[in-house]
């Protein structure tokens, strides 16, 4: 009996310290105590944390190293891909913008129906200045028909097979091309070279020719149809002694630089060889 | 194989002629990488009929070319035939016959073509040729001549070692 009154004591006392605590704790009295008790236990946390992190690390670096490398292998697998695949969309988008300027050009020539085409290659011979083209006389391509870029002539095809042909340039030296320039409106015929230098020949000497006229095509000789561009006169040649003038032309397409180009396939060169006369001798 | 390997380089080099080799020009001219595999296949082949191969690449330059097939094979052919025949009897000299075919070799090849082009009526300023074709022309298959012959000559080494008398 005792016994249990002296327990009972002992319970109501603990009681009324930790009532004591709570109040004094509530009151803000047990604030410093709790900030040191904290810290230690924090300090003392900290310290087992880092050792057994560093134990951990320890014990798991070769497999964490193996692992950090394939994931480096498969990162950098990743970063190739990437890049082969941005240097495609660059591609893509370098031909979008390729194929916009031609479609511009074939909508401001509405007459005309286009069929576009890839340069395969270049005459590997350097006095002839052809290309060849992916397209050919599967795909409708007739000798003869104009071929332009976006923003000009580029010449003609010369040679077909059933799924190329072959487009002499305007720069070729055997090439001769009727043209009109404007705004004078005057007639000339645009000759290639052998350097790839466009030059304009038969202007009539009482002609008035500025640089920076337009070269359009004319239509005459039925081998192109007209007003299609070809250049600007960058210089003119005349003297006093000579019947005609001739002009410098720099020419509206980069002829080096030729990736897609148009064929004009709707049209058809007129071939007027039948109609000159032949001259015999005696005559 | 001998055969067979000549056969492969040629066509190889014509694809890359027409592809990458004739858009690196020195004014107009280019160099003739054909030209250039053929002379060093005859330098260091120990087969006997090389006009054959001269036959072949010039065929196929001039099935790729607008200019007509059989003047390429003609002059290839023939250039071949030449070297093989100066090479019989001054075989000791190859660097110095390698060098020389090939100066003479592209002069002669560029030469019918031009005379072609005069005869078809072609205008032609002769002295402008010479300068923007024929002399870059000339230079740059000098200068490409001696890395294409190594090349070459190791393939030819891989594909058909020669014996060693023990």
């Amino acid at each position: 009996m005792k016994i249990r009154n002296s327990q009972r004591w002992i319970s109501i006392a603990l009681g009324l310290v930790v009532v004591g605590i709570l109040v004094l704790a509530l009151g803000g009295y047990l604030s410093a105590v709790g900030d040191f008790v904290l810290g230690s236990v924090l300090q003392a946390q900290e310290w087992l944390t880092v050792r057994f992190q560093t134990f951990q690390d320890f014990y798991n670096a070769p497999t964490d190293l193996v692992r950090l490398r394939q994931e480096n292998a498969e990162l950098q697998a990743e970063v190739a891909k990437l890049q082969t695949e941005v240097i495609d969309l660059q591609q893509q988008v370098s031909e979008v913008e390729l194929l916009t300027a031609l479609l511009e050009f074939a909508r401001g020539q509405r007459e005309n129906e286009y069929m576009a085409a890839s340069v395969v290659f270049r005459d590997p011979r350097p006095f002839l200045k052809y290309v060849v083209i992916d397209v050919g006389s599967d795909d409708g391509i007739l000798a003869g028909m104009p071929v332009v870029g976006p923003e000009g002539l580029v010449g003609r095809v010369d040679a077909v097979t059933a799924n190329a042909a072959r487009v002499q340039l305007v720069t070729d030296p055997d090439s001769s091309v009727n043209v009109r320039i404007q705004p004078s409106d005057t007639t000339a015929v645009l000759l290639g070279s052998i350097t790839s230098d466009l030059s304009l020949d038969l202007i009539p000497i009482d002609a008035t020719i500025n640089a920076g006229d337009l070269v359009l095509t004319s239509g005459l000789g039925g081998n192109f149809p007209a007003n299609i561009l070809v250049g600007q006169v960058a210089s003119v040649r005349s003297s006093a002694t000579s019947l005609f003038q001739q002009a410098a032309i720099q020419p509206a397409v980069d002829l080096n630089r030729l990736d897609i180009v148009l064929v004009v396939v709707n049209f058809q060169p007129i071939d007027t060889e039948p109609l000159i006369p032949e001259i015999t001798e005696g005559q | 194989m001998a055969g067979l390997t000549a056969v492969v380089l040629i066509t190889i080099s014509m694809v890359l002629q027409n592809s990458i080799v004739v858009r690196l020009q020195m004014l107009e001219g280019a160099a003739d990488l054909v030209l250039l595999v053929l002379v060093s296949w005859v330098m260091v082949s120990e087969h006997k009929q090389h006009w054959q191969f001269g036959l072949l690449a010039g065929l196929l330059v001039g099935l790729s070319s607008a200019i007509p097939w059989w003047i390429p094979a003609l002059t290839y052919a023939g250039f071949t035939l030449g070297i093989t025949l100066v090479q019989r009897r001054i075989w000791q000299v190859p660097i110095w016959l390698l060098l020389t075919a090939t100066f003479f070799g592209t002069i002669l090849i560029l030469g019918v073509e031009i005379f072609y082009l005069w005869v078809t009526g072609v205008p032609l300023d002769l002295v402008e040729v010479f300068n923007v074709v024929i002399l870059p022309s000339v230079v740059l298959n000098m200068i490409a001549v001696l890395p294409v012959y190594g090349l070459v000559g190791e393939i030819a080494k891989r594909s058909f070692p020669r014996e060693v008398e023990v």
